[in-house]
C-alpha cells in the first residue's frame, strides 16, 4: 500500500477507537485526518516511518536501517517538549501518548493533536493578496512560536525546520496564527521514505544553513527566522524570493545560497519600508545579519505601519 | 567621548588630566600595573570625580598563557592562574570556576561593566576558539546567576592571522551574536611588531565585519583595546569605545607585553599628526618644518602649538605632554566619525586619507623623506574600507 491509499475508512478499519475518521490533509510523510475523542474533535496525524512489510516497530528492525525504538522515543519527547510550550501559536498536543500501528506495509505513529478549525496559509496566499496588517500578523505570530520552541525548555532548545506556509494554519474563531508540524524526526526515518524527492514543497522552504554543507555550523531559531523570511515574502508580493517556474533543485539551492532577492516594494508598492526592512533582513544569507532575538524581531514589527505607505 | 585610556605601568597624572579636558571618557584598568588595592582605589576616586566615565578593568586572564611571564602585579589577584595549559581547560567546571573568579572579584570594584576573562584566539575554527567561547559561555552565564545588573562585556583576543578565514569567522560571529551579554571587549593580538597603523587589508576588514556585525547589526556595545590609530577605521564600522594607551605596548598589543624585556632602546619620540594620520618622528617634522609645511601637519592640540612657531628639535616634548596630545588628537577625529552612520563615517575616513596623501606628496615634493614604512597603511586602509563594503554590503 501506498502513503496516499491510506485513507479514513482504512484507519477507522486499523484504529477502531478512534473512528469515525475525516481525511483533513497531506504532508510528505503524512495524512492528517479528523476524529472524536472522549467528546472532543482533535487533528489525528499518522506519520508513516517505513514501507518495508517486515518492520515491526519493535525496535528489532535495525536490519532494515531504522531505529524504531529511537524514532518512537524521540518523536515521543518531541511530543512532550510540545506540551511544556504553551503558545497560542503553537498546535497544541492531545491526551494520548504517540502510538505505533501497522497498516498493511506501512509502519505508522500517530497521535493527537489540536484540530485547527480554519485554512493554512498555503490556501489563504493563493486566493486575495493578503492585506498588509494581516501579513504582520502572520510575522508576529509565527516569530511568537519560534520563540516558544527556542526558548520554552533550556535544555532541550528546539528548531522547526520545517516551516512553510502549508504548516502555518489559521484560527478561523481567532484570527491567530498557529505553527503545526514541529521537528519531527524526519532524519531519523527509513532512507527510501525521507528521501527529499518524496517531500515535494518542502525544497522550497529550505535556508542557506541548512544547505551550506561546508561549514559544520550549528543551526539555531535564526534558521526558522529565514522561512519566516521566505513566507512573509510570498504573502506580501505572491512571488517566490528565490524560485522560478521551470528551475532545477540545483538551481534553485544555488539562489537561496546565492541570489539577493528583488526589493519586496518592487512587487508590491503598498508595502510599508519597514516591513521591507525585516523581510529582507531575515532572508539574509548569514544568521549573524538576522535577528538577535525573538524579542527584536517583535520590536520590528512593532514599528511596521500595517495601514501601507501611500 | 568614546576613545578611552588602556591602562598600564607608570600612569602619574595624565588620567586624571585627560579626563579632566575631556579628550578620554574613561579607562581600561590593567592588574598587571597596580596592585589590587590600588587598582580599587583608582577607580573608586574616578568614581567619585567623573562619575560618567567608563570604567573597565581587563582582567589580563590571558597574560597567563605566557611562560616565562613578566607580569607585574597580577599574581597578588586571587583570580589570576599562572602557566596556563591544555590541561587547565578541560570540564565545564574549570571553566565556571575561571568565570566566578574573574568576575567574583570585578564584582566588588567601582567599574562600571564586567569584563569576562578570555585566552588568545588564534583560529577561528581550532581549540583556542572553542576555549574562548567556552569561557565566554561561562562567564554569561555566572553572571546572569547573581544579583549584579551592571552590563557584562564578553572578551575576545584575536591573533590577526585569524582573521585571514572568513569562513571561519563566519560561523564565529554566528556563535557570538546569540550569547547573552550587553556587549564585547575585543583586541586584536599583533603579529608583526611594526608600526601599529599598519595592517593586511583583509584582516582590518574582518576586524571592522566583526564590530559592525557585534554593534550595527546586532545591537551589542562593542570596546576595541589596544587600537591607536586603527580605532578610527573600527569607530567608522560602529565601535561603542576604543581604547588606547601611552606607549607601545598600550597602543597594540602583543604578547610580548608579558614577556621579560631584553632591555632595547627607548623608542625615539613621536608626534601623532591627524592630518596624516601618524604618529612621525620629531625628526620628520624637523624636515616638514624646514621644507615650510609644518602648518599642514599641525593637530591642533591643547599640546601642539609650539611645533607651530619653533624648531620641531626645540620643542620640549615630554612623554606625558606626548601623550596627552596623542588621546587630544585622536579624540577630536573619534569625535567626528563617531555620531555618522556607518556608511558616511566609511566616507568621512576615506577624505581623510586623500587627504594626508595629498600633504605627504607634497612634503616629499618639497624634500621631506619619511622612514619607511611611513604611509604604507594609508593604502592599506583604503583597500580594508573596500573589502569591509562588499563584506557588509555597503556598497
Ligand atoms: N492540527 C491540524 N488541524 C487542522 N488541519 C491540519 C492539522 N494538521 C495538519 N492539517 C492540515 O493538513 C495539511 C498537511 O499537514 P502538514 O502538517 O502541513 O504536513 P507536512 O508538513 O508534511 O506537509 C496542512 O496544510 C493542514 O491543511
Amino acid at each position: 500500500m501506498n502513503i496516499h491509499e491510506v485513507n479514513a475508512e482504512t484507519v477507522d478499519r486499523h484504529i477502531p477507537d478512534l473512528a469515525p475518521t475525516a481525511f483533513i490533509g497531506a504532508g510528505g510523510q503524512k495524512r492528517v485526518f479528523k476524529c472524536e475523542y472522549h467528546g472532543e474533535t482533535w487533528a489525528l496525524p499518522l506519520i508513516v516511518v517505513s514501507d518495508n512489510p517486515d518492520v515491526t516497530l519493535d525496535g528489532a528492525d535495525s536490519e532494515f536501517g531504522l531505529n524504531s525504538d529511537q524514532v518512537i522515543a524521540r518523536l515521543r519527547r518531541e511530543v512532550e517538549i510540545m506540551r511544556k510550550c504553551d503558545s497560542p501559536h503553537l498546535v497544541k498536543m492531545g491526551p494520548m501518548d504517540v502510538t505505533p500501528v501497522k497498516i498493511e506495509n506501512l509502519s505508522i505513529l500517530y497521535f493527537l493533536e489540536e484540530y485547527i478549525d480554519g485554512d493554512d496559509l498555503k490556501h489563504i496566499m493563493t486566493q486575495d493578496r493578503m492585506p498588509i496588517d494581516q501579513i504582520k500578523d502572520v510575522g508576529v505570530h509565527v516569530t511568537r512560536a519560534i520563540d516558544a520552541l527556542w526558548n520554552c525548555d533550556p535544555s532541550q532548545q528546539i528548531i522547526h525546520r520545517d516551516l512553510k506556509p502549508a504548516n502555518v494554519m489559521r484560527r478561523a474563531s481567532t484570527g491567530e496564527f498557529v505553527v503545526l508540524d514541529v521537528g519531527l524526526a524526519f532524519d531519523l526515518l527509513d532512507e527510501s521514505i525521507s528521501h527529499p524527492g518524496q517531500v515535494p514543497g518542502t525544497t522550497l522552504y529550505f535556508t542557506p544553513d541548512q544547505l551550506d554543507h561546508t561549514r559544520k555550523r550549528q543551526m539555531d531559531f535564526r534558521t526558522d527566522m529565514f522561512a519566516l523570511g521566505v513566507i512573509l515574502y510570498e504573502a506580501t508580493t505572491g512571488k517566490h524570493p528565490f524560485y522560478s517556474t521551470s528551475m532545477s533543485t540545483m538551481d534553485l539551492f544555488k539562489s537561496i545560497l546565492h541570489a539577493k532577492p528583488k526589493p519586496v516594494r518592487d512587487l508590491r508598492p503598498d508595502a510599508p519600508n519597514e516591513l521591507e526592512v525585516i523581510i529582507m533582513r531575515l532572508l539574509a544569507k548569514k544568521p549573524h545579519l538576522r535577528y538577535r532575538t525573538c524579542e527584536s524581531l517583535l520590536d520590528a514589527f512593532d514599528r511596521v505601519d500595517s495601514r501601507g505607505d501611500t | 567621548m568614546t576613545l578611552l585610556a588602556q591602562h598600564g605601568w607608570g600612569k602619574t597624572l595624565k588620567i586624571t588630566k585627560a579626563l579632566g579636558s575631556g579628550s578620554i571618557g574613561g579607562l581600561i584598568l590593567s592588574p598587571r600595573d597596580e596592585t589590587p588595592e590600588n587598582a580599587a582605589a583608582v577607580l573608586e576616586s574616578i568614581a567619585g570625580d567623573h562619575p560618567d566615565a567608563t570604567r573597565l578593568f581587563d582582567p589580563l586572564f590571558h597574560a597567563g598563557q605566557v611562560v616565562p611571564a613578566n607580569v607585574g602585579k597580577l599574581p597578588d589577584y586571587s583570580y589570576y592562574r599562572p602557566n596556563l595549559a591544555r590541561r587547565d581547560f578541560i570540564g565545564a567546571s574549570k571553566f565556571a570556576g575561571y568565570a566566578a573568579d574573574v568576575l567574583g572579584f570585578q564584582y566588588t570594584l567601582n567599574v562600571t561593566s564586567l569584563v569576562a576573562p578570555t585566552i588568545e584566539l588564534v583560529n577561528f575554527g581550532d581549540s583556542s576558539a572553542q576555549i574562548a567561547l567556552q569561557l565566554a559561555d561561562a562567564s554569561s552565564t555566572h553572571h546572569a546567576s547573581t544579583d549584579d545588573k551592571r552590563s557584562l562585556l564578553l572578551s575576545f583576543l584575536i591573533n590577526e592571522n585569524a582573521l585571514q578565514s572568513l569562513d571561519e569567522l563566519d560561523a564565529f560571529l554566528d556563535a557570538i551574536t546569540v550569547m547573552n551579554a550587553d556587549g564585547y571587549y575585543l583586541m586584536m593580538s599583533r603579529a608583526s611588531s611594526t608600526h601599529n597603523a599598519l595592517i593586511e587589508p583583509s584582516r582590518l576588514a574582518a576586524l571592522m565585519y566583526m564590530v559592525y556585525i557585534l554593534r550595527v547589526v546586532n545591537g551589542f556595545d562593542v570596546y576595541c583595546g589596544y587600537s591607536d590609530l586603527i580605532g578610527l577605521p573600527l569607530h567608522a564600522a560602529g565601535a561603542t569605545a576604543s581604547a588606547c594607551g601611552w606607549y607601545g605596548t598600550l597602543r597594540r598589543f602583543t604578547f610580548n607585553r608579558f614577556r621579560k624585556s631584553k632591555g632595547g632602546r627607548r623608542p625615539r619620540p613621536r608626534y601623532l599628526s591627524t592630518p596624516v594620520l601618524e604618529s612621525i618622528l620629531i625628526s620628520e617634522m624637523d624636515q616638514i618644518s624646514q621644507a615650510g609645511l609644518i602648518d599642514e601637519f599641525i593637530s591642533g592640540t591643547s599640546y601642539d602649538n609650539d611645533f607651530r612657531t619653533k624648531l620641531p628639535f626645540t620643542v620640549a616634548w615630554p612623554d606625558e605632554d606626548a601623550a596627552l596630545h596623542h588621546w587630544e588628537a585622536l579624540a577630536a577625529k573619534v569625535n567626528e566619525i563617531e555620531s555618522l552612520t556607518v556608511d558616511d563615517a566609511l566616507k568621512k575616513l576615506v577624505d581623510w586619507i586623500d587627504t594626508a596623501e595629498a600633504i605627504r606628496s607634497e612634503a616629499e615634493i618639497g624634500g621631506v623623506q619619511f622612514e619607511p614604512p611611513s604611509g604604507d597603511h594609508l593604502d592599506m586602509w583604503r583597500l580594508a574600507i573596500q573589502q569591509f563594503r562588499e563584506m557588509a554590503e555597503l556598497t
